[in-house]
This record gives C-alpha cells, sequence and structure tokens, in this order.
C-alpha cells in the first residue's frame, strides 16, 4: 500500500507534488491544532462546570436568605415593600429550587439536593401560610408558622451548608483530576507539535530533496556533456514522471543520439573526403595519362611532317633556307623537351609561338600573318609551359586555315590594371556565342580536337590555368560573330609575376 | 560496492515514507492520548452518572449513627431496600453538624420520604413527630426500641425475655466459674441501665435474668443493682461509668451492659483503673475492640444479635406495608452469644444463637 502510494506519488508533476506536500502539511497542523483545541475548550468547560454546582448551591442560600429576612421583614413592620421584597424573593427561590432534582437515587449528594427541594416546597409552603396568618391578624399561628418555617430554614441552610461543602470537596478533587489533565494535555500538546514540526520538517527535506536531487545530477550530467566528456556522462536515473522525470528521459535521449549523429556526421566527412581525394587522383592520373598520351602522338606526328616539309624544301631550294627550317624545327622540338618543367616564362612561350608559325609558314607558304604587340617589360612573367602554342595552334586550324581572305593572327601581350593580359586574336570565320560557351564547358571531346594538332588541346590550357592560379577565372574566347575572327585573352594576376 | 548501493537506494526509499509512518504513528498517539483523556474524564463523572435510581426512599434515624452496630443495621438495610428498588439513608451522616433524633424526624417528614425507621422512644415529642410523620402520609417502622403511644407501623428489636434470659445464663456461668475457683462469697452484679428507655424492656429484661439465676439456684449468691446511665446527652454514658469506678468505695463483681457504648466503656475503666481480673464484663454487640477484649479474657462474654437482619426486617416493613397497607406489628431479632469459645470455633459467624 505504501509502495503504490508512493509509486502514485512519484508519477504526479511538481506542482501536484507541491500542492498535495503544502495541503497535506496544512491539513495535519489544522487537524492537530482542532484536536488539541477541542480537548482544552472541553476540559476549561468542565473545569468553569466544576464549580457551578457550588454557585448554584450559593445562589439557592442567599436566595434563602432573602426569603427568610423578607419575610421576618414583613412580619416586622408589615410594609408594602417587604411584602413586595418577600414575593419577588419567594419567586426567585421557587425558580431556584426548580432546577434541582428530585429522584431517589443511589448517590448521597443528590440525594440531599433532592431533600433540599423537597424540604424547600415545604418551607415555601410554611412561609405563605406565615404571611397569611400575619395578613389575617391570626397572631399565634403566624407565629407558629413562623417557628416552624424558621426552624425548617436552619435545616435548610444546614443541608444546603452541607451539600456545598461535600460538593466542594468532592469538585475539588474533579478539579484535581482536572487540572492534572490540562497539564497532561499541555505536555502532550508539545511533545506532538514539536513531533509534527520535526515530521513536517522531514518531509520537506525529503521532498525538496526528491526535487532538486535529479535536478543536479541533470546539470551534472549536462557540464560534462559541455566539457565534451560525452563518454564519461552516464545515463541520468529517472525517478520520477515529473516535470524533471520528462526532461531528464528527453536528456538520456539526446545522450544516446548525440554519439550516433556525430559518428555519422565523422563517417560521412570521411566519405566525402575520400571521394573528393580519389576524384582528385583519378582526374590528375586522367591528366597525366592523357599527357602522355598526347605528348606520345605529338612527337611521331609532327616530327614527320615537319621533316616531309624540310625535304620539300631541300629539294626545291639551296641549303640556307633549309637550313633555317631546320632550326627552327630544332628549337620546337627542344622547347617539347623542354616543356616537362611545368613553369616558362613568357619570353620562351612567344619564342616557341614564332618557330610554330614559322614552321607552318614554311608549311602553308608563308599564308599565315603573324604580328606581336608585345610589352617587354612583361616577358620576365611565369606561366605554365605549352600555354600559348594550342592557342595558336587553335587559331590556325579552326579560325583561318579554310578562309578566302588572308589570315591573320595578332599576339599581345599588356597589362591591364593588376592583371598581365595575353591576347591570341585571329581575324578567321569566328564563333557563335553558342560554341564559345561548348568550348568554355570543356564539352568538346577529343576526337574533334585530334588531327592535325599538336596534341595540346584549349581543354588542357583551361585546365591548367584552372589549376595553376586555384581556380580561378583567366582564360576569357570572344568572338564578334562568324566570319569575324576570334580572341583569347589570357589575364594573369600581376603579383604573381616572378 | 554492489551491496551498499543496494543498502543506500533501499534507505533512501525507507527515508522517503518515513514521514508518512511518522504522521500515522503521530495520529494514533493523538488517538490513543484522546481515548486515554476520555477515560480519565469519563472517571471523574462516573459517580454521577452511575447513580442508579430507586422508586423508594426512607431515611434511618437512630441516636449515633457512628455505632458499628447502627452501621451494621444500615448495611442490612440497605441491602434489603436495594433489592426492593429502594434507597435508605441515614441523614445525620452526611450533615455538617449533628441533629437529635427530633430533628432528624422533621428533615425526614419535610423531605417528604417514602418511610421512616427509627430508634424510637417513648417520649411525647416521639409520639408527636410519628404521627406528623403518620399525616403527612409516611409509614415510620421503630427499632430496638418502641413508641407505643403513636401509631407506627411495626416494630423491630429482640425479645428483652429472651435477652435477660441470656444475660442470666452468662451471669449464672460467671458464678459457677467462681465457684470453682473458690470464690463462695456473695457476687454483687452491676446492670447498666439506659436511663432514658422509658417503656418495659429493660423491666421486662432484669424479671427474666432474675428468673434464670433463681432457677439455676444461684439467687442467695447474687445481688444485683440495675444503675441507670444517661446516653442521650453527649459523653454521658462514659461520664456516669467513670464515676462509678471513681465515687464508689466498693466495685461490682460483675458489670452487665446492655448496650455497645456501655461495653466498650466499662472495659476501657476497667483496664484503666487496673481491675482486670477482679471484675467480669458481659457486654453488648460484637465491635472489633469487644472481640479483642473477650480474647483477652477481659470481657467474659457479649451478647450479640443479628444486626443486619434487624435491618432487613426494617425494610420488610416498610416494603410490606407499602405494598399492602399492613405489615408485621413485630419483628423478633435473633440472639447469639459471644465468648472466647465461640471466637475460637470462628468467629461471631459460628457464634451460638440462643434467640
Amino acid at each position: 500500500m505504501p509502495k503504490k502510494l508512493a509509486d502514485a506519488f512519484t508519477a504526479l508533476s511538481i506542482r501536484t507534488k507541491l500542492i498535495c506536500v503544502f495541503v497535506l502539511t496544512i491539513l495535519v497542523m489544522l487537524l492537530v491544532n482542532v484536536f488539541m483545541y477541542l480537548n482544552i475548550n472541553k476540559i476549561t468547560l468542565q473545569l468553569d462546570e466544576i464549580y457551578a454546582d457550588n454557585v448554584r448551591l450559593n445562589s439557592i442560600a442567599d436566595a434563602l436568605d432573602g426569603l427568610q429576612s423578607s419575610m421576618t421583614s414583613y412580619l416586622n413592620t408589615k410594609t408594602t415593600d417587604a411584602m413586595e421584597e418577600y414575593y419577588k424573593n419567594e419567586q426567585n427561590y421557587a425558580d431556584l429550587i426548580a432546577g434541582l432534582q428530585t429522584k431517589a437515587t443511589g448517590d448521597e449528594l443528590l440525594l440531599m439536593e433532592r431533600n433540599i427541594h423537597y424540604m424547600s416546597e415545604t418551607y415555601l409552603s410554611l412561609t405563605a401560610d406565615t404571611i397569611e396568618a400575619k395578613r389575617g391578624r391570626n397572631v399565634e399561628k403566624y407565629k407558629a408558622y413562623y417557628d416552624d418555617a424558621s426552624q425548617l430554614y436552619e435545616y435548610l441552610q444546614m443541608y444546603i451548608l452541607s451539600l456545598n461543602n461535600r460538593r466542594f470537596r468532592t469538585n475539588t478533587g474533579d478539579y484535581e483530576v482536572l487540572s492534572d489533565s490540562l497539564q497532561y494535555l499541555e505536555m502532550v500538546s508539545i511533545f506532538i507539535f514539536i513531533a509534527l514540526t520535526l515530521c513536517t520538517l522531514l518531509m520537506v527535506i525529503m521532498f525538496t530533496r526528491n526535487i532538486t536531487k535529479p535536478l543536479r545530477k541533470l546539470s551534472d550530467a549536462a557540464y560534462r556533456v559541455a566539457n565534451g566528456e560525452l563518454e564519461q556522462a552516464d545515463m541520468v536515473e529517472v525517478h520520477s514522471m515529473d516535470e524533471i522525470g520528462v526532461v531528464t528521459v528527453a536528456f538520456n535521449q539526446m545522450l544516446q543520439s548525440i554519439p550516433n549523429y556525430m559518428n555519422r556526421l565523422r563517417e560521412s566527412i570521411e566519405k566525402e573526403r575520400q571521394m573528393k581525394e580519389k576524384e582528385l587522383l583519378m582526374e590528375t592520373h586522367l591528366k597525366d595519362a592523357q599527357l602522355k598520351y598526347l605528348q606520345a602522338q605529338i612527337n611521331p606526328h609532327f616530327l614527320f611532317n615537319s621533316l616531309n616539309a624540310g625535304a620539300q624544301l631541300a629539294m626545291m631550294e639551296s641549303a640556307d633556307r633549309t637550313y633555317d627550317y631546320i632550326q627552327n624545327m630544332a628549337a620546337f622540338f627542344r622547347y617539347n623537351i623542354k616543356k616537362d618543367h611545368d613553369e616558362v616564362t613568357l619570353e620562351e612561350e612567344i619564342r616557341l609561338v614564332d618557330n610554330y608559325i614559322y614552321i607552318l609558314n614554311v608549311r602553308f607558304s608563308g599564308d599565315i600573318h603573324f604580328e606581336k604587340k608585345v610589352d617587354e617589360s612583361l616577358l620576365g612573367i611565369h606561366i605554365p609551359s605549352m600555354l600559348l602554342q594550342p592557342i595558336v595552334e587553335n587559331s590556325v586550324n579552326y579560325g583561318i586555315r579554310n578562309i578566302d581572305w588572308e589570315g591573320r593572327i595578332v599576339l599581345s601581350v599588356y597589362r591591364k590594371e593588376e592583371n598581365v593580359c595575353i591576347s591570341i586574336k585571329d581575324n578567321g570565320i569566328g564563333m557563335t556565342a553558342e560554341r564559345i560557351e561548348q568550348v568554355m564547358q570543356n564539352c568538346i571531346s577529343h576526337q574533334e580536337e585530334a588531327g592535325d594538332s599538336n596534341g595540346v588541346g584549349l581543354n588542357n590550357v583551361m585546365e591548367r590555368l584552372h589549376l595553376f592560379f586555384d581556380g580561378a577565372e583567366r582564360f576569357a574566347m570572344t568572338s564578334e560573330g562568324m566570319g569575324k575572327g576570334t580572341e583569347v585573352v589570357i589575364s594573369i594576376p600581376y603579383p604573381d609575376i616572378k | 560496492m554492489k551491496k551498499r548501493n543496494r543498502w543506500k537506494e533501499t534507505l533512501g526509499k525507507a527515508a522517503q515514507v518515513l514521514p508518512f509512518y511518522l504522521l500515522a504513528t503521530l495520529m494514533v498517539i493523538m488517538c490513543v492520548f484522546y481515548f486515554h483523556m476520555r477515560k480519565r474524564e469519563s472517571q471523574v463523572l462516573q459517580k454521577v452518572q452511575d447513580a442508579e435510581e430507586y422508586s423508594s426512599y426512607y431515611m434511618m434515624i437512630t441516636n449515633d449513627d457512628s455505632l458499628p452496630f447502627w452501621q451494621n443495621v444500615y448495611a442490612g438495610a440497605l441491602e434489603e431496600a436495594q433489592k426492593a428498588d429502594a434507597y435508605i439513608e441515614m441523614p445525620g451522616i452526611n450533615l455538617e453538624t449533628e441533629y437529635d433524633k427530633r430533628d432528624l424526624m422533621k428533615i425526614a417528614i419535610d423531605s417528604k420520604v417514602d418511610g421512616i425507621i427509627v430508634e424510637a422512644d417513648e417520649s411525647a415529642m416521639m409520639t408527636e413527630l410519628i404521627k406528623e410523620a403518620e399525616e403527612n402520609g409516611i409509614p415510620v417502622v421503630t427499632v430496638l426500641e418502641d413508641n407505643t403511644q403513636a401509631g407506627r407501623q411495626s416494630y423491630v428489636s429482640i425479645s428483652y425475655y429472651n435477652l435477660g434470659r441470656e444475660y442470666g445464663n452468662q451471669l449464672c456461668d460467671i458464678i459457677r466459674e467462681k465457684q470453682e475457683k473458690g470464690y463462695s462469697g456473695r457476687q454483687s452484679v452491676m446492670v447498666l441501665l439506659d436511663a432514658e428507655r422509658a417503656d418495659t424492656s429493660q423491666s421486662i429484661l432484669l424479671a427474666s435474668m432474675q428468673e434464670v439465676i433463681d432457677g439455676a439456684g444461684l439467687g442467695d449468691l447474687v445481688q444485683i443493682e440495675a444503675v441507670p446511665v444517661q446516653s442521650g446527652s453527649a459523653f454521658a454514658a462514659e461520664e456516669a461509668i467513670r464515676d462509678i469506678f471513681m465515687t464508689r468505695d466498693t466495685l461490682p463483681d460483675v458489670m452487665m451492659c446492655l448496650n455497645e457504648q456501655n461495653t466498650t466503656c466499662v472495659y476501657q475503666a476497667v483496664v484503666d483503673y487496673n481491675k482486670v481480673g477482679e471484675i467480669e464484663i458481659v457486654g453488648y454487640y460484637e465491635s472489633d475492640m469487644i472481640r479483642s477484649a473477650i480474647q483477652k479474657n477481659i470481657i467474659h462474654s457479649s451478647v450479640t444479635i443479628d444486626t443486619k437482619q434487624m435491618g432487613r426486617y426494617c425494610v420488610d416493613a416498610l416494603s410490606e406495608y407499602q405494598e399492602s397497607g399492613y405489615a408485621n406489628e413485630y419483628f423478633a431479632v435473633d440472639i447469639s452469644l459471644l465468648n472466647a469459645q465461640t471466637l475460637g470455633e470462628g468467629g461471631a459467624d459460628n457464634a451460638k444463637e440462643t434467640g
């Protein structure tokens, strides 16, 4: 039963618990107070009642004296006042003795009361007879009645006195018992109040402890979690299903889910990292493979064509021009060999373009008009190798090869604000905006690029620029429309010039 | 560690319900205390609550209520009265002053009691009072002593003839014992009479005593002197008896007492005046002191009457009168003898009945 009660109590909300405790405490205090008050009140009333008999007997004795003296006074003076006094006293006495008991009982004091009652009746009758005889001037009779009444008056006095004394003795005994009871009650009251106070105090302490203990545990656990000691933070025990209990359950759930969530997050980051790494690695490998593949293609192909041209030249003309041609060929191949180095100066790149144009002009009978507008102070800047030649090659192959008018390519190097701009502009067939977008979006297939090229396409150029300058957009291709030529501008940040 | 935790947990759970147990205990203490208080208070008021009601109420008026003789008569009367749904009271006991029989009779009449038992006398005042009671419809039973003038309903007493014979027998025994011891002279016997008794009972007693002595052939050896002793006024009997011892040149050989008070006074005087062994006492009634004196051989013997029976007869007479309007005129109470022999056999209960 107490366990059920305790369980029911723990299931209550804090508000209800608080109300329960306060109401219970107040009720118990009230009950004890009422109990004590009623007891004390009862004893006090009994104490008052104890001597009520004596007071009543005294009143009867006084009334008797008054009646006797008023009767005597009337007999002496026969005045109207004395008569009125007599009647008043007679009525008073009659009223008082009417309250006396008249039954024959086994209690001697009650018997005395009964005797006083009946003797008083006789006495009243005698006094009435006396007064009547006096009024009738029957001297002999009223004297005889008066003597009888006086004698009875003495008996009554003695009876009242005796009863009063006996009652007083008995009542004193009762008074002592009740007085003892009152003292006893006082002691018990003090004891009960002290016990009740302790009990209530204990109850309040227990209750507040029940509320604060889980709160403290919860806050300790929260601190541990806040300090990152997630592994050391144990589940907080749930004692009750009140508001704290609900919070504790939620906290425990949170405590359970945090490591899971963190593990999932960690796994996901790890996975992403691994994937990126893999992607990067694959891309690098692919580029490397592509490069190696292109390099492998460039050398025999170009070398073959060039040598073919050199042979034709040597057949048609004298050895000077052949000599120049072979020089240029040699320079070009030398650069190709050197290009394993990632960075070269702009000057070296422009020289390679010169070589390339010379070879092409030899191949295509000087159809390509190549013009340079170079700020020489910028020739020392470092750029990735094999950057300009593929662009020039692109301008030759897709810009001016099949045009009816004179093909022209202009290479400009100039400074614009904080950047160094390298512009390769042709007056070839030009490009539509969609085509430029496709080229920029790297959508041109490698097959499309292949053919009579040295193997390094625009995509490669753009990607290398992208990697070299940490992802910044450095490559721009513009065309005013079909037949209006194309311009490629590479902008390199000036502070990067080494 | 686990055990300790479990213990701590149990203790914690116990501590949680502890206040409730304490409260319950407190409530039990309060209840116990409450009933204890009620019990104490009820003890105080018990007497009044227990007072039983009776349909009749009698008064018993005697010369001296404090005497064990009358106390025993009263006890017998009360016992019988309660059987008959009546209560009997000795009014003088509860009053702060001592009233004489006249006052008490007046009180009884004015209190409108249902019956009066009175140790009467033949005085005119008593006759008047009994008549007044009769006029007020109160039946009167006289006890031990009678008033033949008024119309009392019944008279409860001993047979003075038989009593005289018993005294005579005891006197004969004493004379014979003395003869056996070698005393052959004439024995003077003093009989202490009640001076205030005006009836013939004492004369009957003396006559029957004389008759027994004469019948035993011891009349010449005995000289009987009847000495009246005042009993009505305070201390009169004691003073009169002391006077006998102090003023007389020769004290009697045997003193015969016809009431309890005289027996006690004579016994004390014999002891005080160093007359033990010289004066034989024949007493009346059986108080503790008289028993003790008999055992010490200071009192030769004591004639006693069945006091409780006397009380019973008084109440029976009143009840009878109330029921039928008539009552037996006379109730005779049994007489028995108390001496060293009967005491040795088992006290007064086994006293030889002679009445």
